[in-house]
């Protein structure tokens, strides 16, 4: 499984990600040495600069911090359009974004709380639905 | 050390399919070189900005140095994105700055009409983060319009604030034979145009084109010796964000914009009120009122005051983007910054024709590249 519904890079050394992912859990990286919380996840701590990292699972629950929604989409997500985007800042730090799921973009606002949902997309993806 | 700007030269922005991109270059070289008095042989390297991957030629700077016939002198490629022809300034300055060079040409260009539609699409789906954001469909205007629709709830900004903008660009625009757009349009069309990323719409965002402007630098000495009347770069300031903008602390503000702004007016000594006029970076609507603040031209979250009373049109307290901006001129990426920096230099020069603001003094030009990874702010006078 990977993220969203294209991918353009491998999952890099941060791959373990997409296990918590299959698992149902959203993860991000804590650096064991100077404590510092990455989310999207890192490899490498950019404040000491150790590669030294554990795994933290993150609550699925954040805020809207604001939204679009593409009606001209790229290569790859022709037949996708009109979806909505919405940037979440998960409880606890951090930021993702995902795709407004069951809901339309006028039911939306910034502020809002939100949980993120793992969906499974196109068979062998999974994509952050982002429900009310 | 003072750097002079001592020759200028603009190409027709606009969709130019039937030239090649070391055509579009060679016309405002050649007139750079002749607004300079120099002959090809004075200038010693030759700094080219472009985002590559709108070309079929692979190395641009290689066929453009040839078709130019500046070889051998040395030349090369800077990339920042749309603030790419900004940061082949930055480097040429500091070639003059050490000595290394005295007399520098910096050429910003871009085709961007050589790419199908579909190739545009793919390249318009990369312009993010890859890893974390371009997997959910972001696009460059679907970015600018996370920053609009944060800006609309924190400040009051409405679509209307943002319309005006189009609509006071576009009208400058009619006074610029290079721009891409000499055409007025109404608030009605802009609010009325098809939705793009919501809340911008088709008249909410610049178009491509394909162009080319080039400036010639050269140090305090050098630059007296070959021009009259040099216009000087009083102040730089160049900086940085995060690509990704998960990462911004705040999404309606471009933090290397303020970085760089602050650079570029403690450098010149001077304040934002000191200043006779403004080239904004307008990729969208929302990013020229995003940069009357972030240049401090208004306070944080009055952006929409100053369009909404008119003073960043020609005749008011502020003009801004009296060449049409990027709105009206077209958004020939790697060609932007150039084509900023000499309008600046035109309006102190007093050479600006009907575009002139009366008096110009101080000209500030504000480059961002990306969604603001790039940011390049440039301020010149007498």
């Amino acid at each position: 499984m990977e993220l969203g519904k294209i991918s353009f890079v491998p999952p890099s050394k941060i791959k373990e990600y997409l296990t918590y992912l299959e698992d149902g859990k959203i993860a991000g990286t804590k650096c064991k040495n100077c404590g510092t919380p990455h989310f999207p996840p890192r490899a490498d701590c950019d404040n000491c600069m150790s590669d030294d990292m554990e795994w933290t699972v993150r609550d699925p629950k954040g805020e809207i911090v604001t939204y679009t929604t593409i009606h001209i989409g790229p290569t790859g997500f022709e037949d996708a359009v009109p979806y909505t985007i919405c940037m979440v800042e998960l409880e606890g730090g951090g930021r993702l974004l995902g795709w407004l799921d069951e809901a339309k973009e006028e039911d939306i606002t910034v502020g809002q709380d939100v949980s993120i949902n793992l969906k499974e997309f196109e068979g062998d993806r999974i994509i952050y639905a982002v429900r009310l | 050390m003072k750097v002079g700007v001592v020759g200028i030269g603009h190409g027709k922005f606009g969709r130019r399919e039937d030239n090649t991109v070391q055509e579009l270059a060679f016309e405002p070289f050649r007139d750079a070189l002749e607004d300079s008095g120099l002959s090809k042989d004075d200038i010693k390297a030759t700094i080219i900005g472009s985002s590559p991957e709108y070309h079929k030629q692979r190395s641009i700077s290689g066929v453009v140095a040839e078709y130019l016939g500046v070889n051998p002198q040395m030349t090369f490629l800077v990339e920042a994105a749309c603030a790419s022809s900004s940061a082949a300034l930055h480097s040429a300055v500091a070639y003059i700055k050490s000595g290394m060079y005295d007399v520098v040409a910096v050429l910003g260009l871009q085709k961007m009409t050589e790419l199908t539609t579909p190739e545009i699409l793919a390249l318009m789906g990369r312009v993010g983060d890859v890893q974390w954001e371009s997997v959910f469909g972001t696009t460059f205007p679907g970015y600018y319009a996370m920053y609009a629709r944060r800006h609309m709830y924190d400040y009051g900004t409405t679509e209307e604030h943002m319309a005006m903008v189009a609509v006071k660009n576009h009208l400058h625009g009619v006074d610029n034979p290079n721009a891409m757009f000499q055409k007025e349009i109404v608030l009605e069309k802009v609010l009325g145009s098809r939705p793009v990323a919501s809340p911008l719409k088709l008249y909410d965002c610049c178009g491509n084109a394909d162009g080319a402007a080039c400036l010639i630098i050269a140090g305090e000495e050098k630059a007296k010796k070959i021009s009259d009347t040099p216009v000087w770069l009083k102040g730089m300031g160049a900086a940085s964000a995060s690509m990704s903008v998960l990462r911004r602390e705040k999404l309606n503000t471009i933090p290397s914009a303020v970085e760089a702004s602050k650079q570029a007016y403690k450098q010149a000594g001077i304040g934002p009120k000191d200043l006779s006029l403004a080239e904004v970076h307008d990729c969208f609507t929302i990013a020229e009122i995003i940069a009357y603040e972030d240049l401090g031209l208004a306070k944080k979250g009055e952006g929409s005051k100053l369009i909404e009373e008119g003073q960043t049109y020609k005749d008011g307290d502020m003009p801004v983007n009296v060449d049409g901006g990027l709105k009206a001129k077209g958004h020939p990426v790697g060609a932007t910054g150039a084509s900023m920096a000499v309008e600046a230099v035109k309006q102190i020069r007093g050479e600006a024709g009907k575009r002139q603001v009366d008096g110009a003094e101080y000209a500030l030009m504000h480059n961002v590249g990306g969604i603001g990874q790039y940011c390049f702010v440039n301020i010149f006078s007498r």
